[in-house]
């Protein structure tokens, strides 16, 4: 299923960035790239995963942050995670 | 010898966020002491300090700086950056390996640490502590990140000797640039003390004024009802360089930084040696430093906390070095307006300090009301004074006996 951007998965996701990242909300989009727009590096990274772990009650491996390009591939990731957990 | 020059500054203090607004308070007697809002302190004996009110990193600092960083380092790079406009230095890839950086900080980033202790312990779990605690909390976060904001690649240090830190920090870049390892240093010190475990370590420690009740005159050194200090915040860094490069690039210059004296009394963690024969000690390293004889200081930036202690033996330590003329030499203190910064104190009172040549006045000790046979000197009390200014000493002394004292001349 693609990713739309009223999506519930994302908009709760980009609170969780919104908050880390000190910006507004409004500011991140589906596309926006982790590491290019949100200027978001591999210490980042790290928080990001345990701040998207607490808030979605999933576990993420440290390689899966790697291979995130942008918000989009966030909630992708989330999804999946999310199934499995069911 | 190199000729080390002052050729920008940038403060952030209780009673001022720009270079004006802290000299203006400074003179006028205002001070910046409140009762303490940044958390509930129902449950503590001490309710004031001296905060930075609306500080807002992002009117300085990039979010992808400022949302990396704790307060200390927010407040360090801010002041950083005010200090680099203030000098119209530009920083390019062929001068960045010449510019250092050396700031102090008594403490770290207690804020960030403690958020993260609390998260910790909330459920004992490991996985609630951020990946980004140890960048946050290390004391070099600040100089750190002002070499990352501005690209400065030369020598980059970070100096940790609690109330002297600031001052130390100052005297360290002296040294870099008169020995030629730098052209320019980025120098100063910074502290965000006030955070509800840090506080509660101060108050138990009995060092801190009581005086909840009238905040603005809590504050009182060298008076005999003093208390104790009244902990603050703040960043003072100043652009140091050699004189040399500063005529090659036609900068403002505020001042000379004409010497630098340190000295440990080796004697407790906490308490000052009561003779003030270390503080001496410092004091006159400074002055041999400098080249100049004790007829020469023209007005002494106390260290003056406000504590029983501190302000007699540092009494006692001026008449050590400076005999019947210290009767004679205006000393005055900025913690009596501002609280002890910690960190930042000795960067401060130096900005202060420089001031004071540029502008031929003398800020006074606001609360000086009763006087202490203890402390006999002439204080500047209450009031600013006109002075003909031409060499000024400022002193820092740190706990662990830790002392640092700078000379300042007008050019």
């Amino acid at each position: 299923m693609p990713v739309e951007a009223n999506d519930p998965v994302f908009l709760k996701a980009r609170d969780v960035l919104a908050k880390m990242l000190k910006v507004r909300p409004n500011t991140i989009f589906l596309t926006s790239r982790l590491k290019d727009d949100l200027g978001i590096d591999s210490v980042d990274g790290l928080d990001m995963s345990y701040a998207l772990e607490n808030t979605f009650g999933i576990e993420i491996e440290d390689y899966e942050v790697g291979r995130l390009h942008n918000m989009g591939d966030v909630v992708l990731l989330i999804r999946e995670k999310s199934k499995k957990r069911k | 010898m190199k000729r080390i020059v002052v050729t920008g500054m940038g403060v952030l203090a209780p009673n001022g966020k720009t270079l004006t607004e802290f000299w203006q308070n400074n003179v006028q007697g205002v001070s910046g002491i409140d009762l303490l809002t940044s958390f509930d302190t129902k449950e503590f004996e001490v309710k004031i300090a001296g905060e930075i009110k609306d500080f807002d990193p992002a009117q300085y600092l990039l979010p992808g700086i400022y949302r990396k960083i704790d307060r200390f380092a927010q407040l360090g790079v801010s002041a950083a950056k005010m200090a680099l406009e203030d000098s119209k230095l530009q920083i390019t890839p062929e001068n960045g390996s010449r510019i250092g950086v050396v700031i102090g900080s008594g403490l770290g980033g207690n804020l960030f640490h403690e958020e993260q202790m609390l998260n910790y312990l909330k459920e004992g779990n490991p996985d609630r502590v951020m990946a980004s605690s140890v960048p946050r909390i290390s004391p070099n976060s600040v100089s750190g990140y002002i070499a990352i904001a501005f690209k400065a690649k030369g020598p980059n240090l970070a100096l940790s000797t609690a109330c002297s830190s600031g001052a130390n920090a100052l005297g360290q870049a002296l040294l870099l640039l008169r020995s030629g390892l730098s052209d320019v240093v980025i120098a100063g010190g910074v502290e965000a003390p006030l955070t509800p475990v840090t506080l509660a370590g101060y108050q138990a420690l009995r060092c801190l004024s009581l005086k909840n009740h009238n905040p603005k005159e809590a504050s009182s050194p060298f008076d005999k009802e003093r208390d104790g200090f009244v902990l603050g915040e703040g960043a003072g860094v100043l652009l140091l360089e050699t004189l040399e490069h500063a005529e090659k690039r036609k900068a403002k210059v505020y001042a000379e930084f004409t010497g630098y004296g340190t000295s440990c009394g080796a004697y407790s963690m906490v308490a000052p040696e009561p003779e003030g024969i270390d503080a001496a000690q410092s004091m006159e390293n400074a002055l041999k430093d400098s080249g100049i004889s004790t007829d020469q200081i023209d007005y002494i930036n106390a260290h003056g906390t406000g504590t029983l202690y501190n302000d007699s033996a540092e009494t006692k330590a001026i008449k050590r070095v400076f005999g019947p003329r210290a009767y004679q030499i205006p000393v005055s203190s900025t913690k009596s307006m501002i609280g002890h910064t910690i960190g930042a104190a000795g960067a401060l009172e130096a900005i202060l300090s420089i001031l004071t040549l540029q502008h031929q006045e003398i800020p006074p000790t606001i609360n000086l009301k009763t006087p202490d046979p203890e402390c006999d000197l002439d204080y500047v009390p209450n009031q600013s004074r006109k002075a003909k200014l031409t060499t000024v000493l400022s002193n820092s002394f740190g706990f662990g006996s830790n002392n640092a004292a700078v000379v300042f001349g007008r050019v």
